[in-house]
């Protein structure tokens, strides 16, 4: 519905290990020069309101860069954009508000479970579950305080290793104001076993006001549920 | 009696907003000769979230022989809540409700609350004087023309009464100091009735003859609010702001000595496929910073059934001539008009997102008291809730599910799209 483009940063974001090759591991962070090029070049092939970025790829607050490429998409004239982030460095309410105040109009916020054990197994970092809620709890504040008008949105990439807390992660990401919650089913996931996760995710997600996105998922499976597989935003890689 | 009657109005709408129709209704009721010296008035503007306890607290720490409430799909619960503390609380106050949601159920609201004694029908400004004067004088209620009321504990309504002729009989709640100006709250009317006769809708109040004020009066208004200390922005509230391109340019030469010092009109309704190029300039000449619009739905059954047109290309030139001039449009969709399915209604959503107009505003069906589909709903296939804000439950295209899912996607779509680079605080 509303096309993002995805600009790389570098390496993965939170996802399971043994089903995502390279998750959680870092890789060396693109090239400034070339992640600026790549702002500038989508910018510029896309007509005015539909400039809508999404930096993604490698956790953008580690990149050092951050600063320097939010600034030329907005110069650039940016419509929308948005940071996928584990939302741990979002902990530090100057991280947050430094982002929300600098133009970032798109938090897409990534867990890979609802408890420590799985998200931190999944991802492997130790405690990185506390820190990435504690991330988003801050990160909900700091938008709430300052009146901003900022998306919040969850992602997580659904495997046999979590789909089982599938419900609870919508609710987490509901609880922090996310708007919509897209889940990227991996194959492994992809059974009639799995429905009942997905029913209830959708379920949760209604109750409380948040759109839940099976995405990856055949309409054929999904059934009385094909109505998730509409996605709000389209990220286009 | 003694002493003059004590009349209390209460508004409940949003924080910091007026309620510009009790305004209406006090301001004609102080200069009717009739009531001078024996009625007193106080009006409270209250919010629809306020608890009814304590709006009922207020109320009755005045002390009023009549209170009377302004009632809208919105804030009827609590109204109605309100009222019935009240009657226990104080059982001779006179109860009297105006406003769309009572006044074309006027019948049922009375035999399924005990608590309210008089609904006024339609406009109310002379009915309620007349209300007002028999009280006073202590004569019967049951035949003014307008009144819905109880003789011997039954329901009975008098005749209609005729919309009233001319608009600047009823002055002006500005101009004679009842409501004051302020800033991105305050609202204009320059005419009654609609054009259009939408079947979700009755802004037009039952009336599809338009009959205005005249251009003095607005002109008045316009320069007293626009004058005022503080006051940078405001809005109108007609159906249709372009009604005619005549009407818009008197409107624009209106606003225009104050656009130039930087006033502002926002969200204005217009029928965007009349706005051209010419209808664009004398928008921005008049300070129009945003515009409110359809096409609430693009599916052609349910544009039928709403007997609305719509014509995809007038609609998206429009749009961008607006945008040309720097005017921001708002897209308003319904989801759950009859006949839309759910295809439709994702149909609209991309047909909005595509336009870019600037704010998109995505919200369920409400089966309103007057109107079309209120009345012919069974036919419709239309499941509502009876309580207001009358919600829609199902159609006979979208069942529960359907119509929840629709909502809350529409709800994620809208805060997506609104979120910007540079939009700050909300």
């Amino acid at each position: 519905m509303i096309p993002f483009r995805a600009i790389g940063l570098g390496s993965p974001s939170a996802a399971c290990g043994a089903c995502f090759p390279g998750a959680g591991k870092e890789s060396p962070a693109r090239k400034l020069e070339e992640i600026l090029g790549d702002v500038g070049h989508q910018l510029s092939r896309t007509r005015a309101g539909q400039r809508n970025l999404l930096l993604m790829g490698a956790e953008p607050f580690s990149h050092p860069g951050l600063p320097e490429i939010v600034r030329a998409a907005r110069t650039g004239g940016a419509d929308r954009l948005g940071l996928r982030t584990d939302a741990r460095a979002l902990v530090r309410p100057e991280n947050a508000s430094g982002s929300v105040s600098s133009g970032v109009s798109l938090f897409e916020l990534t867990l890979a479970g609802a408890t420590s054990g799985t998200h931190d197994r999944l991802t492997g970092v130790t405690g990185g579950f506390e820190a990435s809620l504690n991330g988003m709890r801050t990160l909900a504040a700091t938008v709430a305080s300052a009146g901003a008008v900022v998306a919040l949105r969850g992602l997580i990439r659904v495997c046999e290793h979590n789909v089982f807390e599938l419900p609870e992660v919508c609710g987490i990401f509901a609880s922090v104001g996310c708007s919509s919650v897209r889940c990227e089913v991996q194959r492994s996931a992809r059974s009639k076993a799995s429905l009942p996760w997905f029913q209830a995710a959708a379920t949760t997600g209604m109750v409380n006001g948040t759109w839940v996105v099976l995405a990856g998922v055949g309409q054929e499976l999904l059934g009385d549920l094909a109505a998730h597989a509409l996605d709000p935003i389209e990220v286009q890689e | 009696m003694s002493g003059p009657l004590r009349v209390c109005l209460v508004g409940m709408s949003w924080p910091g907003y007026s309620s510009l129709a009790l305004g209406y209704v006090r301001a004609y009721a102080q200069t009717d000769s009739r009531l001078a010296g024996r009625v007193g008035f106080t009006t409270l503007d209250l919010s629809s979230d306020d608890d009814p306890w304590w709006v009922a607290y207020r109320v009755l720490a005045l002390e009023p022989d009549v209170v009377g409430f302004s009632v809208t799909c919105w804030n009827a619960r609590a109204v109605y809540e309100t009222c019935e503390i009240i009657r226990r609380a104080r059982p001779a106050v006179r109860i009297v409700l105006g406003g769309v949601e009572v006044g074309p159920i006027a019948s049922r609201v009375l035999e399924s609350h005990s608590c309210v004694d008089v609904v006024v029908r339609d406009e109310g400004e002379e009915t309620f004087a007349d209300l007002l004067d028999a009280y006073v004088r202590s004569r019967p209620i049951h035949r003014i023309r307008g009144v819905t009321s109880r003789r011997d504990g039954v329901v009975v309504s008098a005749d209609d009464r005729p919309p009233i002729a001319d608009l600047d009989r009823v002055p002006s709640p500005y101009l004679t100091g009842l409501l004051t100006p302020v800033d991105g709250a305050t609202y204009v009317e320059s005419y009654r009735g609609c054009p259009h006769r939408c079947s979700y809708c009755f802004e037009g109040k039952g009336s599809s003859r338009v009959r205005s004020f005249s251009m003095e009066r607005i002109a008045a208004e316009v320069r007293h609010i626009a004058t005022t200390p503080g006051v940078t922005q405001f809005s109108f509230i007609d159906p249709v702001f372009n009604l005619t391109a005549t009407r818009l340019e008197e409107m624009a030469a209106i606003m225009e000595p104050y656009a130039s010092e930087g006033v502002r009109l926002h969200t204005i309704e217009v029928d965007i496929e009349r706005v051209d190029s010419s209808q664009a300039q004398l928008l921005a000449r008049a300070g129009v910073v945003s515009v409110e619009t359809g096409p609430q739905t693009v599916g052609e059954a349910a544009l039928a059934a709403c007997r609305r047109q719509f014509d995809p290309e007038r609609f998206s030139a429009g749009v961008e001539r607006c945008r040309e001039h720097g005017i921001r449009v708002e897209c308003d969709l319904i989801a759950g008009l009859p006949g839309d399915t759910f295809e439709d209604f994702l149909s609209g959503i991309r047909f909005v997102l595509a336009r870019d107009p600037g704010k998109i505003q995505i919200s369920t069906l409400h089966v309103l008291p007057g109107t079309g589909l209120w009345d012919h709903a069974e036919s419709y296939g239309l499941s509502f809730s009876e309580s207001p804000p009358h919600e829609i439950v199902s159609t006979a295209q979208m069942d529960f599910q359907q119509l929840r899912r629709a909502e809350i996607l529409g709800t994620a779509v809208t805060r997506h799209y609104r979120a910007r680079v540079g939009r700050g605080r909300g």
